[in-house]
C-alpha cells in the first residue's frame, strides 16, 4: 500500500480553510499554557474576553487593526506581483519619522487645515522612499527584494533611534527615548471616545480602492497578469519593470501610513515601541486574506485580537504576551497546510 | 528473425488502464514486444504513447493491467526499480542535469552507502565504457555544452551503464538535425545488434518505415493493432490507421498576389551574456501575399532571433523597417508595433494566462481596445470574445468564462489566433503554430496561416519541415545563429536542400 | 599591534555564528530548499543552548540541545515546502515568526540568569606566536570546528557522492528523480543539516559570545547569513569570507567603543552590517551574469512525480 497525492477538483470556500486551520493553532497555544502551568481554557477565556468582551476592549482592537491592515494591504498588493516585501516594517519607520518631522518642524507654519493632509502624504512619502531601493535594485537588476527590504528595516531602526536618542530628542524630556510632543493640530481626530483615530478610515479606504483597482482598471489587470505570468505579461508588453517600481513604491506607502497613523493618531510622537512587528504581521494578514484587498480589514481585526488577547493576558497571569506571536506563527504554517488539503487528496493506492 | 512470431515475448503488457484526473490516457491495451526487435510505438499527439511508455519505465504506475518481464510479473514504483529490472527510458525532456559533467550525470544515483568519489577515475571509467560502444563523447564535458545529438548519447549511456537490456526512446529525432537522425539511427541498429531491445515512440511516418521491425499503433488511448513491419505496404495505408481516417498530406494553397515588402530587417546581431553570439548577421524580409518560413534545427538561434524580430529581445544590433518606417534594433523593443502581431510558440504560459478567463485572456495583447475612462470596457470585451469565439470554433465549455487552462491545446491556439487577428493585421509572425496538435487542429491553423496571406505578411518559425515545405512561399534556414540560406519552397529542387542546409551543409 | 590584536581577534570571534549558519543554509539552498527560518533557529538554538547548559551543566549537552532545536524547527520548515508543497518563503517566515515568539515566550524565566559558558582556547606555547598567538588565545574549540567546517562542506559538494546527489537534486530534481536519487530524502536531509548548523549558531551567542539569554539576541545574524551565501553564490570558501567580513565591522564597532576614537558615529557602525549586506548583494547579483556561479537551479520550486 502506498499513499499518492492527487489534485482535487473541487475546493472549500477559503473562509472554510482558514477556519479549519485555526484549530490546531489553538491546540498549539494549548500545550504550550499546559507547559507552563497554565489552564489553556481559561487562559483562552482571558484573551477572548480581554478583546471581545467590551465595546471599550473591542475599541482598543480596531486600534490595533489600523497599523495592520495598512502593512497587510501593503504586503498584499506586492505579493499580488509575485514581490515579497518584508519590509514593511522599515516602511512603517519612515512613514512615521516623515510624518514625526512633519509634526514637529512643519505644521505649526502651516494653514491648519492643510495639517492632516500635510501628514498623510508625508507618511505615505516616507513609507514609498524607503521602498524605492529596494524596488529599482529588483526591477532594474534583479536583486533579491527579500534580502534588501529585510535589511532596510534594521537601518530603519536604527536610523529612527538616533534621531530620537540625538538630533529630535525632547529637551524636555529627562532622558524619555522620544521626540517632544507635537502640537495639537498635529494630532489624527478621535471618534467615538475611543482612541480610534482617522487613520481606520483611511485604511478601509484604501483597502476598498485597491479591491477596486484591481478588479476594474487596467492597471489592476496588468498587476494581476504580472503576478500570475510574468511571461504572459512580457509578451503583452506590459512595463514590467516600471509597474514593479510602481507597486513596490504604493506598498511602501501603505506601509508609511500605519507608521504615520500610530506617530500621530497614538503616539503624538516619535518615540520607542513605534517598531513593534507590525510589518511583520502584514505577512500574515495578506496571506490569512489571500491576498485579497477586501477581506484585508476582517484578517486584521482577526490577528489585532490576538495581540489585543495577549496582552490582556500578560496583564491578567503574567504569561508573555509573545504568546499572539507564536500562534501568529502557527497560525500562517496552519494556513498553508489547510490550502495543501484544500488543493489536494490524499489517496491509499494499492501496488499488489 | 521477422519472418514468423517469435515464440516468447520479452515483455507482456496486458490490460494496462491509465487515467489522469477525467482524462483516459490508456485504455485496456495490450503489448507484446520481442526480443532484439526495433519497436515503434505510433500514434498522434495525445493518443498515449508516451504514457504507456513511462508506465513501462516506472514512472507512472497504471491503474490496472500487468506487465510481464520474460515471463515473470513485475511491478515497478519509480524509475529505479525498472531499470533495476534492465528497463530504461530516455525521454523526449533529457533528464541530465545540465550544470554536471557527462561523468556525473552518468554515475547520478549510483553511489549509495559510498562517500568518496574519486573523479578522475571515474571518467577514465566511462571514457572506456564508451568506446565499447563506439559512442563518441568527452566524459568531463559540462552537459549544457553539448548538442543535443551528444546529449542524446549520454542518456544512453547512462542506460547502458546501468545495465539496460529494453531501451525506450520518446521521439527521438524531434531534436535532431537530419545527419544527426542518421547518426542515431546507426546507434540504435548497433545496440539492436549487441542485442538490445528497442522502442520507440514517433509520430513520423519515415522514421517507422526505415528504422522500425515492428510497428504497433495507438489511438485516443487504444492500442489498434501491432505487425511486422514487412506487412506494411505505404504510409498512406500507416497514416490512415493512425489517424482513424483518410488524411491529405498536401494543403491546398490559394494563389495569392504579392504585395509590398512589409517587415524587413538588416545586421541584427546579440550576444548573451557571455559575449557569444546568439545570431549574427541576420537579414530578411517578408512582403504582403508571401508566408517566409524561418526553420533550423532547435537551439540555433530560432529562438532568440524570433524573439529579437517581435521586439521582446534588447540589446540587439542593426535594423528593423515596418510598414516603411525604419528604427534601430535597439529601440525597436520600444516601437509602436501596431499592426504586427507575434504568436509564441508557449501558448500556455506566455500567449494567455492559465488562471484567468478568456474575456480576461482577450484584454492581454488588446487591453488599450477596451477603455472606458480610467476603467476597463468589460462588457465590450466580453461581447467581442464571445464573437472571436464563435467565428474561430474555439470549443470552451462555459464560453467566454472558461479559463484558459480548461481548453485543449488546438482549441486553445485557435483562441490565441482569434484574439490576434482580430485586428486584421499587417504581419504575423507566428512560432511553432502547430507542435503539439493533432492533424485536425494542424490543418485548421495552416489553412488560417494561408488565409491572413490576402492581407498580411506571414513570418513561420517552424522546425517542422512538412509544415515548412507545405505552407511557405521560401524559406530562410538558420544553422548556428546564421541564415545561411534562403530558398524557394515552391521550386522542389531547392525545396529538397532544406535539409541539409539545416545541418549546415551547404555543397 | 595590540590594536591589530584586538580588531582580529574579535572579527573571528563575531563571525562565527554567522559563518556556521550560512554553511547550513549553503547545504540546504543546494539541494533546493530555500529555508528563510534560519533567524529563528538561531534563536531557539540560542535560548535552547542556554536553558539546556544551565540546566544540565554541560556544554556539550547544551549545544546538543541547541542542535536539536534547531533542527526540530527545520523538520517543520521542510515537512511543509517538500511534503505540503508550500511556498518556501511563506513557510520559512513562518517558521522565523513562530520561533521569534516560542524564544520569547519560553525565554522569558531566563532573561538576565547566570549559566554557564566555553572558555578559551587553551594555547600552549603558540601563544608566543606573535599576532596568531593572541588572537587566537581568544578563540575557542567551536571557532576552531567551524573554521574545520569549510573545507569540510566544500569537499562534500564537490569531491563526494552524497554532494554529486545534493548538486544534482538542487539543479534538476527530475533528473535526479529519474537517475533513481532519493529526491526527498536528501532535501530532508539537507535542510536538518542547515537547522542543525544554525541552531549551533545560535547557541555559539548564548553560551560563547555573550554568555546568557536575551530576547531577539541575533539581531538579524540569520538574515545575514541568508544574504552571505548570495554573496558567497553558494560556495563555503566564500561564505568564510563573508562572514570575516560582517565580523569585521562589528569588531570596527567595539574598537572605537573601547578607544573612544568616534571617527565614525556608532549608530554608522550599527547600520553598516546591514548596509554592507545590501551592497554586496547588489553587486554579486549584477556581476554573477558574467562570471560567478549561479543559484541552484530548482531553488525554492517544490518537486513531485507527476
Amino acid at each position: 500500500m502506498a499513499i499518492t497525492i492527487e489534485e482535487k477538483t473541487s475546493a472549500l470556500h477559503p473562509l472554510a480553510t482558514t477556519a479549519l486551520a485555526v484549530v490546531p493553532v489553538f491546540l498549539v497555544g494549548a500545550v504550550l499554557f499546559a507547559l507552563l502551568g497554565t489552564d489553556p481554557l481559561e487562559a483562552y477565556r482571558v484573551m477572548v474576553v480581554g478583546a471581545f468582551g467590551s465595546w471599550f476592549d473591542f475599541s482598543e482592537v480596531l486600534v490595533k487593526a489600523i497599523p495592520l491592515m495598512l502593512t497587510g494591504l501593503s504586503v498584499a498588493v506586492a505579493a499580488r506581483m509575485l514581490l515579497w516585501n518584508i519590509g514593511a516594517e522599515g516602511q512603517l519607520v519612515f512613514g512615521g519619522i516623515f510624518a514625526a518631522g512633519t509634526a514637529l518642524f512643519w505644521a505649526p507654519h502651516m494653514p491648519p487645515a492643510l495639517v492632516i493632509p500635510a501628514l498623510v502624504a508625508a507618511g505615505f512619502a516616507g513609507g514609498a522612499l524607503w521602498a524605492l531601493v529596494p524596488a529599482v535594485l529588483k526591477a532594474r537588476w534583479n536583486v533579491n527584494e527579500i534580502i534588501t527590504t529585510l535589511m532596510f528595516n534594521y537601518v530603519a531602526i536604527i536610523f529612527m533611534e538616533h534621531l530620537y536618542f540625538g538630533p529630535w530628542r525632547d529637551p524636555m524630556g529627562m532622558g524619555f527615548p522620544g521626540t517632544a510632543m507635537f502640537k495639537q493640530v498635529a494630532w489624527l481626530p478621535r471618534f467615538f471616545q475611543t482612541r480610534i483615530h482617522l487613520g481606520l478610515f483611511i485604511a478601509l479606504a484604501a483597502a476598498a480602492l485597491l479591491y477596486f483597482a484591481l478588479k476594474y482598471t487596467p492597471w489592476g489587470y496588468r498587476v494581476r497578469v504580472i503576478g500570475l505570468s510574468d511571461r504572459a505579461a512580457r509578451y503583452a508588453g506590459f512595463a514590467f519593470g516600471r509597474q514593479q517600481v510602481m507597486v513596490m513604491l504604493l506598498s511602501g506607502g501603505l506601509a508609511g501610513l500605519a507608521g504615520m497613523g500610530e506617530v500621530c493618531g497614538i503616539h503624538m510622537r516619535l518615540q520607542q515601541g513605534l517598531a513593534v512587528g507590525y510589518g511583520y504581521d502584514g505577512i500574515i494578514i495578506a496571506f490569512l486574506a489571500r491576498l485579497n484587498p477586501a477581506a484585508v480589514p476582517v484578517a486584521a481585526v482577526l490577528l489585532a485580537g490576538l495581540i489585543v488577547g495577549g496582552e490582556q493576558l500578560q496583564t491578567a497571569t503574567h504569561l508573555p504576551a509573545s504568546i499572539s506571536l507564536v500562534l501568529e506563527g502557527a497560525l500562517l504554517l496552519a494556513i498553508l497546510g489547510a490550502s495543501f488539503f484544500n488543493r489536494y487528496r490524499l489517496r491509499r493506492t494499492r501496488s499488489r | 528473425m521477422e519472418n514468423g512470431p517469435p515464440s516468447d515475448p520479452v515483455l507482456r503488457l496486458s490490460g494496462i488502464c491509465k487515467s489522469f484526473g477525467a482524462t483516459e490516457a490508456n485504455r485496456d491495451i495490450d503489448l507484446d514486444v520481442f526480443a532484439g526487435e526495433i519497436h515503434a510505438i505510433l500514434g498522434e499527439n495525445g493518443a498515449g504513447k508516451s504514457t504507456l511508455m513511462s508506465i513501462l519505465a516506472g514512472r507512472y504506475r497504471p491503474d490496472r493491467g500487468t506487465i510481464h518481464l520474460k515471463g515473470r510479473p513485475v511491478h515497478f514504483a519509480n524509475p529505479a526499480q525498472a531499470l533495476a529490472a534492465g528497463i530504461g527510458m530516455v525521454y523526449q525532456r533529457f533528464m541530465l542535469v545540465e550544470s554536471l559533467t557527462v561523468t556525473e550525470n552518468i554515475l547520478l544515483g549510483l553511489g549509495r552507502g559510498r562517500l568518496r568519489l574519486d573523479m578522475a577515475r571515474a571518467e577514465g571509467e566511462i571514457r572506456e565504457f564508451a568506446g565499447r560502444y563506439d559512442l563518441q563523447i568527452d566524459p568531463s564535458q559540462t552537459v549544457s555544452r553539448l548538442s543535443m545529438g551528444e546529449r542524446q548519447r549520454v542518456e544512453i549511456l547512462k542506460l547502458l551503464y546501468r545495465r539496460a537490456q529494453i531501451l525506450i526512446f520518446d521521439e527521438p529525432t524531434a531534436v535532431l538535425s537530419p545527419p544527426e537522425i542518421e547518426t542515431l539511427f546507426g546507434i540504435l541498429r548497433r545496440l539492436r545488434d549487441l542485442g538490445h531491445t528497442i522502442l520507440f515512440i514517433t509520430h513520423k511516418l519515415e522514421e517507422v518505415m526505415t528504422l522500425a521491425t515492428r510497428i504497433s499503433i495507438l489511438r485516443r488511448g487504444e492500442m489498434v493493432g501491432s505487425f511486422a513491419a514487412g506487412q506494411v505496404r505505404s504510409r498512406r495505408e500507416l497514416a490512415r490507421r493512425m489517424v482513424g481516417r483518410e488524411v491529405l498530406l498536401e494543403v491546398e494553397r490559394p494563389a495569392v498576389t504579392r504585395g509590398e515588402t512589409v517587415y524587413a530587417v538588416r545586421d541584427l546581431t546579440v550576444q548573451d551574456a557571455a559575449g557569444r553570439p546568439l545570431f549574427e548577421d541576420v537579414a530578411l524580409s517578408v512582403r504582403r501575399g508571401e508566408i517566409l518560413a524561418l526553420t533550423g534545427v532547435a537551439g540555433n538561434g530560432q529562438g532568440p532571433l524570433t524573439a529579437a524580430l517581435a521586439g521582446l529581445l534588447p540589446d540587439v544590433s542593426g535594423q528593423v523597417e515596418f510598414l516603411g518606417r525604419t528604427w534601430a534594433a535597439s529601440r525597436w523593443p520600444r516601437a509602436p508595433r501596431g499592426g504586427m502581431v507575434y504568436i509564441p510558440e508557449d501558448r500556455h504560459a506566455t500567449a494567455s494566462v492559465p488562471e484567468l478567463s478568456l474575456v480576461d485572456n482577450f484584454l492581454l495583447t488588446r487591453l488599450g481596445r477596451y477603455r472606458r475612462g480610467p476603467l476597463l470596457a468589460l462588457s465590450q470585451a466580453r461581447r467581442e470574445t464571445v464573437r472571436a469565439l464563435a467565428a474561430f470554433d474555439v470549443r470552451a465549455p462555459a464560453g467566454p468564462d472558461t479559463t484558459a487552462r480548461q481548453l485543449s491545446g488546438g482549441n486553445l491556439q485557435k483562441f490565441v489566433l482569434s484574439r490576434e487577428l482580430a485586428g486584421r493585421p499587417a504581419l504575423i509572425i507566428a512560432e511553432q503554430p502547430t507542435s503539439g496538435l493533432d492533424i485536425g487542429a494542424t490543418e485548421e491553423v495552416w489553412q488560417t496561416l494561408l488565409a491572413q496571406r490576402r492581407h498580411a505578411a506571414v513570418l513561420l518559425v517552424s522546425g517542422d519541415l512538412r509544415e515548412v515545405l507545405s505552407l511557405a512561399d521560401r524559406v530562410a534556414v538558420m544553422f548556428r545563429g546564421r541564415i545561411i540560406e534562403t530558398v524557394s519552397a515552391r521550386d522542389p529542387r531547392q525545396a529538397a536542400r532544406v535539409g541539409l542546409l539545416m545541418a549546415g551543409i551547404r555543397d | 599591534m595590540d590594536d591589530l590584536i584586538f580588531i582580529l581577534a574579535i572579527t573571528l570571534k563575531s563571525s562565527i555564528p554567522v559563518l556556521l549558519a550560512s554553511l547550513g543554509e549553503i547545504i540546504t539552498e543546494r539541494s533546493g530548499i530555500l529555508n528563510l527560518g534560519v533567524e529563528g533557529m538561531m534563536l531557539v538554538g540560542a535560548l535552547a543552548g542556554f536553558v539546556v547548559g544551565q540546566q544540565s551543566g554541560s556544554l556539550l549537552l547544551g549545544f546538543g540541545g541547541a542542535m536539536a532545536a534547531g533542527m526540530l524547527l527545520a523538520l517543520v520548515h521542510a515537512f511543509f515546502c517538500i511534503h505540503l508543497r508550500a511556498s518556501q518563503v511563506i513557510s520559512g517566515l513562518a517558521v522565523t515568526i513562530l520561533a521569534t515568539g516560542l524564544s520569547s515566550f519560553l525565554g522569558r524565566p531566563f532573561i538576565g540568569r547566570v549559566g554557564i559558558h566555553l572558555g578559551s582556547l587553551p594555547v600552549g606555547p603558540l601563544a608566543e606566536v606573535p599576532l596568531v598567538g593572541p588572537v587566537l588565545a581568544q578563540q575557542n574549540w567551536l571557532c576552531l570546528a567551524a573554521l574545520a567546517l569549510v573545507p569540510l562542506t566544500a569537499w562534500a559538494l564537490a569531491g563526494s557522492w552524497p554532494g554529486l546527489s545534493i548538486r544534482a537534486v538542487g539543479e534538476d530534481p527530475e533528473a535526479a528523480d529519474a537517475a533513481g536519487v532519493p529526491v526527498a530524502p536528501i532535501r530532508y536531509a539537507c535542510t536538518l543539516f542547515g537547522g542543525l548548523l544554525a541552531g549551533l549558531g545560535g547557541a555559539y551567542l548564548s553560551l560563547v559570545y555573550t554568555p546568557g539569554w536575551k530576547e531577539g539576541m541575533t539581531g538579524g545574524q540569520g538574515w545575514i547569513a541568508i544574504a552571505m551565501v548570495i554573496f558567497a553564490t553558494w560556495r563555503p570558501g566564500r561564505a568564510l569570507l563573508g562572514a570575516l567580513l560582517f565580523g569585521g565591522l562589528t569588531a570596527l564597532q567595539f574598537y572605537f567603543q573601547a578607544t573612544g576614537a568616534e571617527l565614525v558615529p556608532a549608530w554608522i557602525l550599527r547600520l553598516l552590517p546591514y548596509l554592507l549586506t545590501v551592497g554586496i548583494l547588489f553587486l554579486v547579483t549584477v556581476l554573477k551574469r558574467t562570471r560567478f556561479g549561479a543559484a541552484p537551479a530548482a531553488l525554492g520550486q517544490p518537486f513531485f512525480r507527476g
